[in-house]
């Protein structure tokens, strides 16, 4: 009777752990429990940088918004493969419209497909419930820097309204660390970001310092790259020449090529 | 009902009522008087009522119904059953006690159940209120058998975090987000076989053990499904087991 018991129990544990890892069983969206790949930007990161080595001429791609429109990011994934000039590509934020892991697992997945390596702002949506453990796993950190050619790319959380003061965003003492730090391997920078000053989630009391003390600290500042506002837009916010590109969100279907010369850049803007 | 269950009514009365119980140990007839007790047998519970001697029937009986009803109607709150669910987006595991009515085709379960730590910086409590409508039963005498081939229904789920809220902290603008992210709502459908135990053979509360599966999603999910055909059923839709067990 007992080891009719044992065989029982055995049985059903046995079974609950072979459905446990099929797609279909879910505990809850907010929980943290990362299938595939993680340290997605960190891993990329490094590829970019050993692909760009020693290129004067700096080709990628700039999306973000894509939360909840996944064909369409498929179809962006698709674009960009056919065009072979593309370097790397960077999304500047909200992968995910709740946060939730399974979200940011469905995103990662389709920009996996990519021929090229990519990496991932994060976004105010990204960081509601437990999306900034998630993307943290998934992702990396919420501040990367990466050096393509001898071009720095710097990618900020500018998302302070998600944050409450538990951490500094944007965290200036972070920008101008990266004034410094591995000096000699570049000249200019690129500054991403999800949310631009005086937007609904910047923490636009630090706004002119964040631009003209911070920003401006860097080395070369050629120009900005941000999302959020879902629109298509270039603007000299500050008045100081460095233009804020805006990325539209993906259902506009359109996204942006940066062209980085030694003499200076170009941008077209993309529809597919 | 259940002897368990009619002592366990019988002596709550007893203690609310008598007062200065000189209570006999055996069961009275119908209506009966020892000293200054009055005995009142209705259905199966036993009042007692202690008054002088010269009391009538007549006088106890508003009372009596009084608490009848007072029972009753507590009574009639007594969940029915028990259940415990693994997965379905409220949880690892989740159980709670299940009320049944509406001739057994209305059930309506609260449950606790929690969210294990995996990769996140803690684990997360949950609560749920589920609704279940099974129109359908049925019965294969020979082996107690009880098949529900239709079970559906809805259910809210709630998680414990301070990451989560059902009004955006007031930081916000008004209305910046349109969900709340403490409260998801769920939709299911699925299936019962329900092992009914002969009278004879059970022990303690228990006379039915059912087995469910059901298919279910989430408002969050659903949404993302109507918008994309990328999202295809093993991403929206969850698959989530139980076991209920029930009484009365």
């Amino acid at each position: 009777m007992h080891h009719t018991k044992l065989t029982i129990s055995l049985c059903i544990l046995a079974c609950l752990t072979g459905v446990a890892g099929c797609d279909y069983i879910n505990y809850h969206p907010y929980d943290v429990n990362i299938d595939g790949e993680r340290n997605v930007n960190t891993k990329n990161m490094a590829r970019i940088e050993s692909q760009c080595l020693g290129k004067d001429t700096i080709i990628f791609a700039a999306t973000g918004d894509t939360q909840g429109w996944y064909d369409e990011t498929k179809d962006f994934v698709k674009d960009v493969n056919r065009r072979d000039s593309i370097m790397f590509v960077i999304h500047d934020g909200d992968l995910t419209d709740y946060g939730t892991e399974k979200e940011f697992e469905w995103q990662r997945n389709i920009l996996n497909g990519l021929n090229v390596p990519y990496v991932c702002d994060i976004g105010n949506h990204d960081c509601l419930g437990t999306g900034k453990e998630s993307f943290q796993k998934i992702f990396g950190e919420t501040n990367f820097t990466f050096i393509a050619g001898r071009v720095k790319f710097i990618n900020l959380n500018t998302n302070a309204l998600e944050y409450d003061y538990d951490e500094a965003i944007p965290d200036l003492d972070y920008i101008e660390s990266q004034d410094t730090l591995r000096a000699g391997e570049f000249d200019r920078c690129v500054v991403t970001m999800h949310a631009k000053p005086y937007s609904d989630v910047f923490n636009d009391n630090v706004a002119k310092s964040f631009q003209f003390h911070y920003l401006h600290g860097l080395p070369g500042l050629l120009f900005c790259i941000n999302g959020h506002d879902h629109s298509l837009d270039q603007r000299d916010i500050f008045n100081d020449g460095v233009i804020y590109y805006q990325t539209p969100c993906i259902e506009k279907r359109q996204y942006y090529i940066f062209k980085i010369t030694p003499s200076g850049y170009s941008y077209e803007v993309v529809s597919f | 009902m259940d002897t368990a269950m009619k002592w366990f009514l019988s002596n709550i009365v007893a203690l609310l009522a008598a007062t200065t119980c000189t209570a006999a140990a055996t069961t009275p007839p119908e209506a009966t008087t020892v000293a200054d007790t009055v005995y009142v047998t209705r259905v199966d519970t036993v009042y007692i009522h202690t008054s002088s001697a010269a009391d009538s029937i007549a006088d106890v009986a508003p009372y009596a119904r009084r608490l009848d009803r007072y029972y009753k109607f507590w009574g009639r709150l007594i969940p029915r059953g028990v259940r415990v669910q693994y997965a379905g987006n409220m949880g690892m595991f989740s159980a709670g006690p299940t009320w049944i009515y509406g001739k057994r085709h209305w059930e309506t379960s609260l449950m606790l159940g929690f969210v294990p730590k995996h990769n996140a910086h803690h684990g997360m409590l949950t609560m749920t209120i589920k609704q279940d409508y099974l129109p359908w039963s049925i019965h294969f005498d020979k082996v107690g058998l009880d098949f529900q081939p239709l079970a559906t229904g809805f259910y809210f789920n709630t998680a414990f975090s301070h990451k989560l809220w059902v009004h955006q902290p007031s930081r916000y603008p008004k209305g910046y987000y349109w969900f709340a992210t403490r409260l998801r709502s769920n939709i299911y459908i699925g299936e019962r076989l329900k092992f009914n135990i002969p009278e004879n053979r059970r022990k303690g509360l228990c006379r039915s053990i059912s087995l469910f599966y059901e298919l279910s999603t989430c408002d969050y999910y659903f949404i993302q499904k109507v918008k994309n055909s990328y999202i295809t059923p093993d991403k929206w839709v969850t698959l989530s087991f139980g076991i209920q067990i029930e009484w009365l």
